[in-house]
């Protein structure tokens, strides 16, 4: 099982406004990320608000240049790409963004919204069939073709976020990136645009990674999933593995913040206090955490066949 | 649909449509204005056609239909006129200033940091100075003359844009489907163009239609001050001039000379009436989601 996307020890800085002269300080966002994508499978990446999940993405797409590491796309090192191999690697890598409210042009037409991507890389120049094509792609994401000339303001956001799907599928990518596709919609409508991602990805033998904060979402529709806290993976395993042994206590309280009917909530993590310099940077909210926490980075490691957890109470070898 | 739309729009508010019908009349009165008042001067159809060179004014008469101002140029002549020549500065000197507040603006935009210092700085330096008298000044450097005066009204007039439009597209360029562009693979260009511009243009274009009026009302100012058109010229803001020793009549009659002073400054008037109600309805006009 090849990965189509591999990222390798990524690091990502930004640097605070400093009025007039020199750098302001530093905020790591992401810290020795090393992730990889296998083909044709949905990698579930979990978080909290502010973890580094979007930027990760940012540094994907090409939006943000990576501070250090490397990204390989179907091979490819994406760094120092000229325009025209930027180019080359949206046409198989995709984004669905967050908010669908935001995401499409206010002045573009369904059909000028989805001519859009065509336009950029010469595709279905025929009028004809570039017509047929749009009226396809509008119905394989469950819209009517009659939608093609309405403007994005006349749609609800569940439809709205259907557009955005059939938009990052105009240019038939093999790789998706959903940036919290669902989390601004109605409960409601989450169901319907999951399933249909879900039907997508069959239909499309699409390689997808899904950035979400809800587990109960990521159980639906991932195959793995990786688990981010502060810039840091502290665990990787599949998705089935992952629910039934979490291994990170970061895991482990996310999973039981899930509120479910009839069981009363559980009790909240900590406040995050202050930054730990040199160690586990969950060791501040933990019920484990011990002096050896504090001293040194946990090295993330197997912990089972493709389990992966960056704590100091698994080493290799620890979970059969 | 953005037809069906002006015309709802417009037809739906009465205030705009007073300001729609206002500023037709006047653009008629201006398209028609050899038919309305044959032109007595070939080489400047500008220049009032003179009937004497008494200096009382006479009132309204079958011969000068609205009387005529101080050594009886034709009232008449010189408001219809007047008409084309208020739309010929207030369109040029809106649209220069509109294209270079737009470049200004744009480019401080797109390249930040020095570049837009600098350019911001600049604006700030013509916003320092109250408009009308920089605009005196310029008019006065260059000489007075109609072209001069639309110079020194552009170089007032552009900073509002400028920062207008930079502002708009700062928080244009943020936004999500700005960024969608660019992971479809869109030139610089192309997101410029499709993306930013027109989705920051449109307050720059409502600000444009209301400054037209505004334009036309500060270059009646120079005029009057004796910066802009040369006597005899068809300008408003020169019939307003060449009335000021007329506002009062005689002991007996002080509202003799009524006149001089209220023809070309109704058609002031009104014209920027129009613009200013007709301005309004353009911003819902130019928003799509207001259908």
């Amino acid at each position: 099982m090849s990965a189509c996307v591999e990222i390798t020890h990524l690091y990502k800085t930004y640097y605070r406004h400093k009025w007039l002269f020199g750098k302001g300080s530093a905020v790591p966002v992401l810290k020795d990320v090393t992730l990889s994508l296998p083909q044709n499978r949905v990698l579930g990446l979990v978080g909290e608000s502010g973890c580094g999940k979007s930027t990760l993405c940012k540094v994907l797409l090409g939006i943000e240049k990576p501070t250090a590491g490397t990204v390989l796309v179907n091979g490819q090192d994406i760094a120092g790409l000229d325009r025209a191999g930027r180019k080359k690697i949206c046409r198989h890598m995709q984004v669905v963004y967050q908010d669908p409210y935001s995401s499409l042009d206010p002045r573009m037409t369904v059909r000028q919204l989805l001519s859009e991507p065509l336009d950029i890389h010469g595709l279905h120049p025929d009028k004809k069939q570039r017509e047929q094509f749009l009226q396809d792609l509008l119905t394989s994401v469950g819209l009517a073709p009659s939608y093609l000339d309405r403007y994005p303001h006349e749609f609800s956001g569940g439809q709205r976020q259907r557009i955005s799907i059939a938009r990052a599928l105009a240019l038939d990518p093999q790789i998706l990136i959903a940036d919290e596709p669902v989390s601004a919609l109605d409960v409601s409508v989450q169901a319907q645009i999951l399933n249909l991602l879900s039907d997508i990805k069959k239909a499309r033998k699409l390689s997808m990674l899904f950035v979400t904060h809800d587990f109960a979402v990521a159980r639906f529709l991932c195959d793995d999933i990786a688990v981010m806290y502060k810039g840091r993976i502290v665990e990787m395993a599949p998705a089935d593995e992952l629910f039934a042994k979490p291994l990170h206590p970061y895991t482990q309280a996310l999973l039981r913040a899930v509120p479910q009917v009839g069981r009363p909530l559980a009790k909240p993590l900590a406040e995050p206090g202050a930054d730990v310099p040199n160690g586990c940077a969950f060791a501040p909210r933990c019920e484990r955490a011990s002096e050896k926490c504090r001293q040194a980075v946990p090295p993330f490691q197997a912990a089972a066949p493709q389990h992966f957890c960056a704590c100091v109470q698994f080493t290799k070898g620890d979970v059969q | 649909m953005l037809k069906n739309r002006i015309f709802k729009r417009i037809y739906t508010n009465k205030t705009s449509l007073v300001g729609f019908i206002l500023v037709s009349f006047f653009l008629l009165v201006a398209l028609f204005a050899p038919v309305l008042a044959p032109v007595q001067n070939p080489h400047n159809p500008y220049q009032m056609p003179q009937k004497s060179y008494a200096i009382a004014p006479q009132p309204p008469s079958a011969q000068n239909w609205l009387g005529t101002t101080e050594q009886q140029y034709d009232l008449y002549y010189g408001v219809v006129w007047g008409t084309r020549l208020a739309f010929e500065v207030g369109i040029t000197v809106t649209f220069f200033a509109f294209l270079i507040g737009l470049i200004v603006g744009a480019v401080a935009a797109y390249f930040g940091g020095k570049v837009d210092e600098v350019l911001m700085r600049l604006t700030d330096v013509v916003f320092a100075v109250p408009s009308l008298v920089l605009a005196m000044v310029i008019a006065a450097m260059l000489g007075p003359d109609i072209k001069n005066m639309m110079i020194a009204l552009t170089a007032v007039a552009w900073p509002s844009y400028a920062r207008l439009i930079r502002g708009d597209i700062l928080s244009v360029k943020r936004r999500d489907y700005v960024t969608a562009a660019r992971t479809l693979g869109a030139s610089g260009p192309r997101i410029l163009l499709r993306h930013i511009l027109p989705n920051s243009i449109y307050p720059s274009v409502v600000v444009a239609s209301l400054d037209i009026g505004y334009v036309v009302l500060t270059a009646a100012s120079l005029s009057f001050l004796g910066l802009g058109a040369q006597p005899g010229t068809a300008d408003w803001g020169q019939l307003i001039a060449m009335a000021r020793n007329w506002v009062l009549g005689t002991a007996q009659n002080p509202l003799a000379y009524w006149y001089t002073v209220a023809v070309p400054g109704a058609a002031i008037f009104l014209f920027v009436l129009g613009w200013n109600l007709l301005g309004d309805a353009f911003r819902d006009i130019l928003d799509p989601r207001q259908a």
